[in-house]
């Protein structure tokens, strides 16, 4: 339900909401998945994975599990040429040192999770790899544990680590916080937790791996990270140009697909058994050892002036890294640039630390350490507005931060900033305030706004690459080595492509995701696809029509500025026109390429240090507000979302429907995380490892999502767009919490928001309870 | 997994497998419990035996009482006419039963047998008064279905034996029956507590006359509230004899606490939902 799109007036394209290519396939099951994929010969392999959350392996015998019917290959530790894997951030150039992710492809000695993997069995069948894993004989001896950060961070805490329990620790002060606090008419304080959430992708993990006729490992992988490749060189310790990563379509990855899966265990099974090898998690084994968001405890203490100024801030972050770093320590880097949400605040101290726990361990999921922050941050911002009697949107119209001014860490914000209009319009979308239905219920309306980072950190030199170029019939192929995880991350590529060379998006081919044949653009992480590829696709399409122009201009007698493309021909001014293709003969016999390879560098910058530093950051933000109306059962705590409306400042939507997409979905997710997703443990063993316990949101439990796609025309990306993957899950459990708290008058600050919390909150089940 | 998969033609044909394999046979009805048993290793049959070609049970007959076969999927008593209704409740149990696909496949008979706790058309049947035919190599049993139910994942069926329909009589004169849900979302859910009632006024329309509330999801079978039920019998339905009704019914049941629900929380929706179950019902008569 976007609002008519003012589209510039020379665009064909671009801007218009067009089907996607990839739509029609997926709905008509013709996609070829990752776990869709078969070969002659194909192995099946399975992971053995362990029971305890912490544990010394005293035996490990797999001599029984190898002789069994039809088993190719146990696989344990001591068969995996480099067993610990420190992944930079692929692609990059700078040693980024302490971010570091580091995991075990196999456990050695020590397992530090439940369900971490412990063997690999390939074998003919599924059922005979199942059996051959049951036979591994394993005995474990079992060893103290820690389950919560805080108590990983006690003294004489157990360690997870020989290092110690404190995995990262990042810090901003800036301003006198201790002088403004005591000018600060009115003070909250206010404690929230977040909760370990997954990311629940219809598609699990999967993949296939052979080694090819030239000898090269290819794994066609569900990943949102083709580059990976280096990964699997580096564990099996064969030379990088060796291992070829495919990434077919995803069935979503939200960050759950950005470390590695299945790759590493199918490259280590092909390379010992030379054969053709499967591997697909099953939803338990999902659910039970991949991945989570980091549950985070966020003390916030806001003071502001009489008249409603944010004065100062003190922020205290606590995050639960799980048992291996992954990308931890990043995660909690941008829930320090972001912790005083889209406000000026001119005093702030934030003071973020994450641990090693014996939980499953934790990493990238949408919203990446930003989306934790905003449910305390604009749960802050109601309770100070109720405290001064200034509504919702006054509250954020006043503190608001405006281009020009800087976050806490110093960076300044160049581009346009999109508030306090974005909570102006979400806010007036909700229309008339609807009666009660019934005696006991509570109707209230919430409103919660965000920043997003888009695109990576500016010290790891993010770059992007993409091939355009023209077969001899005019048709046209865009080579760009994006994983498109579902986002329409390939066909927003077309768009561009087909704008610039003026032909129809019926004329473009695109070949996406393949380690050795498309060239590498960086991870379908971030928000960074439309920015960083769609950037590097306009500037080699742009260059291509250079090159074309060039030719066609003394064809035609005219300057090769008065031409443009349009429907497949070069036409000059007054009408006269060459078809493209005669223009691509004549290329041909004078040695001008038909084709141009462009490579897109973000800005770049050095580190910044946080603590003292003013720098930047992020390349730059997406800005966004969502408005929710709940309905409370003021006897049972039931909510019900009876209407949800999400704006972000998109600078450009280049496909309207897929940003519609992304915000819908990203809300969708965004109040799953809110009302209903929790992973559970219990000492580190995990009580929801099936979708009966583990609930997301089905179609009945969510109102239609009204998404307002705001085009301020300003950006880092190709016509100025902005990333729009993730900034839309960021709002939601704040927007929801605070109409909650409009319905009953209590503040729900544990997430998630479930019926029993804010039955007790409303002192329905006594004291005690 | 590895089992042997049987068709029986026939009722007989089915009995005599049945028994046959006692013990190591399951029958597969709907398959919505059963293969994700049998996939998680929880059961390991030796035989399967499908129903889907016995005639006749999957037929809902209406002739004074009520017969569900026991292959009458979830779907079908969503789509029949006649228990619109004084057993809208029943429609109502099986409405919010999973979601479209297992209501298409997931049957009356396998729901039974499952012997969840937290069933949905159980409760229905048991506000009902519903009694279960049983037919094994001993010849036809008939048992209530109260009695039938014994523990969670437990039933009074005897090996081989098998279930195949339920009854129940179709209720008469000012009756009104009503099943409310509370879950944590709206479909897919297992219900954190259920409720069914089933009310009858006198011929005046004052006093109730007889009264049936059955729970889900607060005991180790399906439960009837009795203390509740006899609070109601005799007097006039007024709001306060429905709440006194609710917190008999809480005091009453035995709900245990885990990932879904604290066994405090699933009292206060005993509470809650048993009134509204009943004032439901009472609406049904205007």
């Amino acid at each position: 339900m976007a609002e008519a799109v003012v589209l510039h007036p020379s665009l064909r394209l671009v801007g218009r909401p067009l089907p996607r290519h990839d739509a029609r396939d997926k709905v008509a099951a013709a996609t070829a998945y990752a776990a869709d994929w078969g070969m002659p010969g194909m192995l099946q392999a399975t992971v053995l994975r362990s029971p305890y959350a912490s544990a010394r392996i005293v035996k490990l015998d797999t001599g029984r599990a190898a002789a069994m019917p039809g088993v190719a290959a146990v696989l344990t530790a001591k068969d995996v040429p480099r067993n610990t894997l420190a992944t930079d951030v692929p692609g990059q150039t700078t040693a980024v040192g302490p971010l570091r992710a580091t995991l075990h492809v196999l456990a050695t000695e020590r397992v530090r999770h439940q369900g971490e993997p412990v063997a690999l069995v390939a074998a003919e069948t599924l059922e005979q790899a199942r059996a051959a894993a049951e036979a591994i004989e394993v005995q474990y001896e079992p060893l103290p544990g820690v389950f919560d950060p805080e108590a990983a961070l006690a003294p004489g805490a157990p360690r997870v680590h020989e290092a110690g329990n404190l995995l990262a620790h990042w810090r901003i002060a800036r301003g006198d916080s201790a002088a403004a606090f005591a000018r600060a008419a009115v003070i909250v304080e206010g404690e929230y937790t977040t909760q370990f959430v997954d990311a629940a992708y219809l598609e699990p993990e999967s993949g296939v791996a052979w080694i090819d006729s030239d000898g090269v490992i290819t794994i066609r992988v569900s990943t949102q990270v083709i580059e990976h490749f280096r990964d699997v060189a580096e564990v099996l310790q064969i030379p990088q140009n060796r291992v070829r990563v495919i990434g077919p379509y995803l069935g979503g990855g939200f960050g759950g697909k950005e470390d590695v899966t299945v790759e590493v265990y199918l490259g280590l099974l092909a390379l010992r058994t030379g054969r053709p090898v499967k591997m697909v998690w099953t939803r338990q084994e999902s659910l039970l050892a991949r991945a989570k968001r980091h549950p985070y405890r966020m003390r916030y203490r806001t003071g502001a002036s009489a008249s409603g100024e944010i004065v100062a801030e003190q922020i205290d972050l606590l995050a639960d890294a799980g048992a291996y770093a992954y990308l931890s320590a990043l995660v909690l880097l941008y829930s320090t640039v972001t912790a005083a949400g889209p406000y000026r605040v001119p005093a702030v101290e934030v003071e973020a630390r994450c641990a090693y726990t014996n939980n499953p361990p934790t990493s990238a999921m949408r919203g990446f350490g930003a989306m934790q922050t905003v449910f305390a941050y604009e749960s802050q911002m109601d309770r100070i507005g109720r405290a001064l009697g200034l509504d919702p949107v006054e509250i954020r119209r006043m503190n608001a931060l405006r281009r020009g001014d800087s976050l806490p860490v110093g960076q300044v914000l160049e581009t346009h900033v999109a508030m306090p209009e974005l909570a102006e319009r979400v806010w007036a979308a909700l229309g008339p305030v609807r009666p009660a239905r019934a005696a006991h219920v509570k109707v209230g309306r919430g409103l919660a706004c965000n920043l997003q980072p888009y695109g990576r950190i500016v010290w790891l030199h993010d770059w992007s690459s993409a091939w355009v170029g023209f077969e001899m019939d005019g048709s046209l192929v865009v080579r760009c080595g994006v994983p498109d995880v579902g986002g329409g991350q390939a066909s927003s590529l077309c768009q561009i492509a087909a704008e610039v060379l003026g032909v129809g998006l019926e004329q473009v081919s695109v070949h996406i995701g393949d380690s050795a044949l498309t060239p590498l653009a960086g991870t379908t992480t971030a928000s960074r696809q439309l920015y960083m590829s769609g950037n590097a696709v306009l500037k080699a399409a742009r260059e291509l029509r250079a090159q074309l122009l060039a030719v066609a201009a003394p064809m035609l007698g005219v300057k090769d500025s008065a031409l443009d493309l349009l429907e497949g021909a070069v036409v000059a001014d007054g009408g006269r026109s060459l078809p493209v293709p005669d223009v691509l003969r004549r290329c041909a016999r004078e040695g001008v390429p038909r084709s141009h390879l462009a490579v897109y560098h973000a800005p770049a910058g050095e580190p910044v240090d946080l603590a003292t530093g003013s720098g930047k950051v992020f390349p730059d933000y997406t800005f966004g507000a969502h408005a929710a109306e709940v309905e409370i059962d003021m006897e049972t705590g039931a909510v019900r979302l009876v209407k949800y409306v999400a704006a972000h400042d998109v600078g450009r939507a280049i496909n309207p429907q897929s940003v519609e997409g992304q915000i819908q979905g990203g809300a969708v997710q965004g109040l799953g995380g809110g009302l209903l997703e929790e992973v559970i443990l219990e000492e580190g063993i995990n009580l929801t490892t099936s979708f009966a316990s583990y609930l997301i949101p089905t179609a009945a439990d969510v109102p239609d999502v009204e998404a307002l796609v705001v085009e301020s025309g300003e950006g880092l990306g190709p016509f100025n767009a902005r990333g729009i993957g993730e900034p839309p899950i960021g709002p939601p459990a704040a927007a929801v919490a605070n109409a909650i708290a409009d319905a009953t008058g209590v503040r729900l600050t544990r997430l998630p928001l479930t019926p029993e919390r804010l039955a007790r909150a409303l002192g329905l089940l006594g004291k005690a309870g | 997994m590895s089992f042997q998969y049987h068709e029986p033609v026939s009722l007989a044909e089915a009995v005599d497998l049945g028994a046959r394999f006692g013990a190591d046979g399951r029958f597969l009805a709907g398959g919505t419990d059963l293969i994700i048993q049998m996939r998680r290793g929880k059961v390991a049959p030796r035989h399967v035996l499908s129903l889907h070609r016995v005639p006749g049970l999957d037929a809902i007959e209406l002739n004074g009482s009520v017969r569900l076969g026991a292959l009458v999927t979830h779907r079908a008593i969503e789509r029949c006419a006649s228990f619109q209704g004084r057993l809208r409740g029943l429609v109502e149990g099986a409405e919010v039963v999973g979601g479209h696909q297992i209501r298409n496949v997931g049957t009356v008979g396998g729901n039974i047998i499952n012997a969840s706790p937290a069933a949905d058309v159980v409760p229905v049947l048991l506000a009902l008064d519903a009694t279960i035919t049983c037919v094994g190599a001993d010849g036809e049993r008939t048992l209530t279905l109260e009695e039938f139910l014994l523990e969670p994942g437990r039933t009074a069926r005897r090996p081989g034996e098998l279930l195949t329909a339920v009854r129940f009589a179709v209720p008469q004169g000012r009756t009104a029956t009503a099943f409310l849900k509370a879950g944590r979302r709206r479909a897919m859910e297992i219900s954190v507590v259920c409720v069914a009632a089933r009310l009858t006024l006198d011929a005046t329309g004052e006093r109730c006359v007889e009264a049936r509330i059955a729970l889900g999801a607060v005991a180790p079978t399906t439960w009837r509230a009795r203390e509740a039920e006899r609070l109601l019998e005799g007097r006039p339905l007024t709001p306060e004899a429905m709440r006194e009704a609710g917190r008999a019914a809480a005091a009453g049941c035995r709900p245990i606490g885990d990932v879904r629900a604290s066994a405090r929380y699933r009292r206060l929706l005993v509470e809650t939902l048993v009134p509204r179950a009943l004032a439901r019902c009472r609406k049904r008569f205007e």
